[in-house]
């Protein structure tokens, strides 16, 4: 009797142990799975909600594009006409009267010219016609000689056989110029040098100041900061590029803008 | 009979994860690949040396042998352990539990003809690391929810194998040692439970070798 009572407390013993562990692990499991689907929705809207910021970083961009060009057509180039359209029509009386002078029409050509400078600068800055034509090396290195208000030069090493398509271009000029524009406007350097080295593995881009440089956590917190729309855009082109950007603070300060050039990525 | 059975069943199961092993060979590193072998082969080789040492050489005790098997499993586990558990913490305290094990193995096995007794102490410190390690290990893995099929993840089922089979074998330890000591016919009547855990603690081993070719 006593002989049974202990087998059967053995049994009792043993079920009990091994399933306190399986039922244990079962747990497991089922926290697990429940942890797993909680991390899968949390990355799925992050992942929404960053395609949301760059849907509206897009969108603000473009708004700000127009704004700027239809700013640029009514402060610099409408003036101008209706300033060509007012001496149009006083030449028009001087002819009637005889007075009109070859002087004073060399002065409204070069009227014209400056109209259609000012002109070109919109357009150029609408889609710039030397990146469709020659390129992106060739706009950046158009656009760093044209620079006004730094010393500057440009040194390229680009192997013709890379073929880079539009998008990559488009955006690679935009994120340089708006890297650029920033040097400019806050660093406030006297120099600026540009080294531009294209091969069939990757785009490099680095600049040299002597202005006020920055850090990549400066970098950061700047961005953060700063509710521009150019920052914004550039961040999110650099994004899209699958791109590395990377700010040294030094007496002669450098960006370094590396875009990969594997077309699966980037399409 | 029934007893008989679940002896050689428990006996011979350790043989089919090795076997399992054999065939996924290719699909394993081969530092995984050696530490998977040692911790499969050291209780088929301590359980036979103490069968053929007791039986064909008439050996008194085939408790030496026990000993330096507990130290063995018990590093081999940690290594086991190393190449799953990446962070340094993790790597800090397998090495200190090694050494631990190291320490307590030797003075059991040196104080007082130790080799010829029980090895409680090592035993019950090996049986506590491993279910420690396990349930490290299943923290590890609900913290950084990496893993996508849980159930099919080969060292997700190892790991639930060491924590039944660990589990099992320091209850029966803590109940037949401290608990019912006095009462030989129930310590000798518990063996076919430490027999059923060792038989699911291989298959579970095998289902996750086995789970080599899905990953």
């Amino acid at each position: 009797m006593e002989l049974k009572e202990n087998i059967a407390f053995i049994i009792y013993f043993g079920v009990f142990i091994i399933s306190f562990f399986v039922f244990a692990i079962i747990l497991f499991v089922v926290v697990y799975q429940r942890k797993r689907m909680l991390r899968e929705k949390e990355y799925e809207l992050t992942i929404k909600n960053n395609e949301l910021k760059v849907i509206n970083s897009i969108v603000e961009t473009q708004e700000s594009e127009r704004q700027k060009i239809a700013t640029n057509i009514h402060d610099d180039i409408g003036p101008l006409v209706s300033v060509l359209k007012f001496h149009l029509t006083e030449h028009e009386i001087s002819l009637k009267e005889g007075k009109l002078t070859p002087e004073q029409l060399k002065k409204e050509r070069e009227y014209v010219d400056t109209v259609l400078q000012n002109l070109r600068r919109t357009t150029h800055d609408l889609s710039p016609l030397s990146l469709l034509k020659f390129g992106v090396v060739s706009a950046i290195r158009n656009f760093i000689c044209d620079l006004p208000e730094v010393e500057a030069s440009f040194e390229e090493s680009v192997d013709e056989t890379v073929e880079i398509n539009n998008t990559i271009s488009i955006n690679v000029y935009r994120v340089v110029l708006e890297l650029i524009n920033n040097i400019i406007k806050h660093a406030n350097p006297l120099r600026l040098d540009m080294k531009i080295s294209v091969n069939q593995s990757f785009i490099s881009v680095m600049i040299f100041h002597d202005g006020k440089g920055l850090d990549n956590e400066e970098f950061v917190n700047y961005a953060e900061e700063s509710k521009g729309l150019g920052l914004n855009s550039l961040k999110s082109r650099v994004t899209l590029l699958n791109a590395q950007l990377d700010f040294q603070k030094e007496e002669i300060s450098k960006v370094i803008f590396i875009v990969p050039l594997n077309h699966e990525e980037n399409d | 009979m029934m007893y008989e059975t679940l002896a050689y069943l428990s006996a011979f199961s350790p043989i089919l994860p090795i076997i399992i092993l054999i065939i996924n060979l290719k699909r394993v590193t081969v530092k995984n690949a050696v530490a998977l072998f040692l911790f499969l082969l050291l209780p088929l080789i301590s359980d036979w040396s103490c069968y053929f040492s007791v039986v064909y050489f008439e050996a008194l005790s085939c408790n030496p042998i026990i000993h330096l098997y507990t130290l063995c499993i018990g590093l081999v586990i940690s290594l086991l352990y190393s190449f799953e558990l990446n962070s340094r913490k993790a790597k800090s305290i397998l090495v200190v539990f090694s050494l631990l094990l190291l320490i307590t193995a030797l003075l059991e096995f040196i104080i007082d003809k130790g080799y010829m007794q029980n090895n409680i102490y090592s035993f019950t410190f090996l049986t506590v690391y491993s279910i420690l390690l396990s349930m490290y290990y299943f923290y590890s893995i609900l913290i950084h929810v990496r893993i996508d099929n849980i159930i099919r993840h080969p060292f997700f089922l190892i790991n639930s194998a060491i924590l039944i089979y660990y589990g099992a074998t320091f209850s029966i330890t803590i109940f037949v040692e401290f608990v019912r000591s006095d009462d030989i016919e129930l310590t000798y009547s518990i063996w076919p439970i430490q027999l059923i855990t060792t038989i699911i603690y291989n298959i579970l081993i095998s289902i996750g070798l086995w789970n080599l070719r899905k990953t």
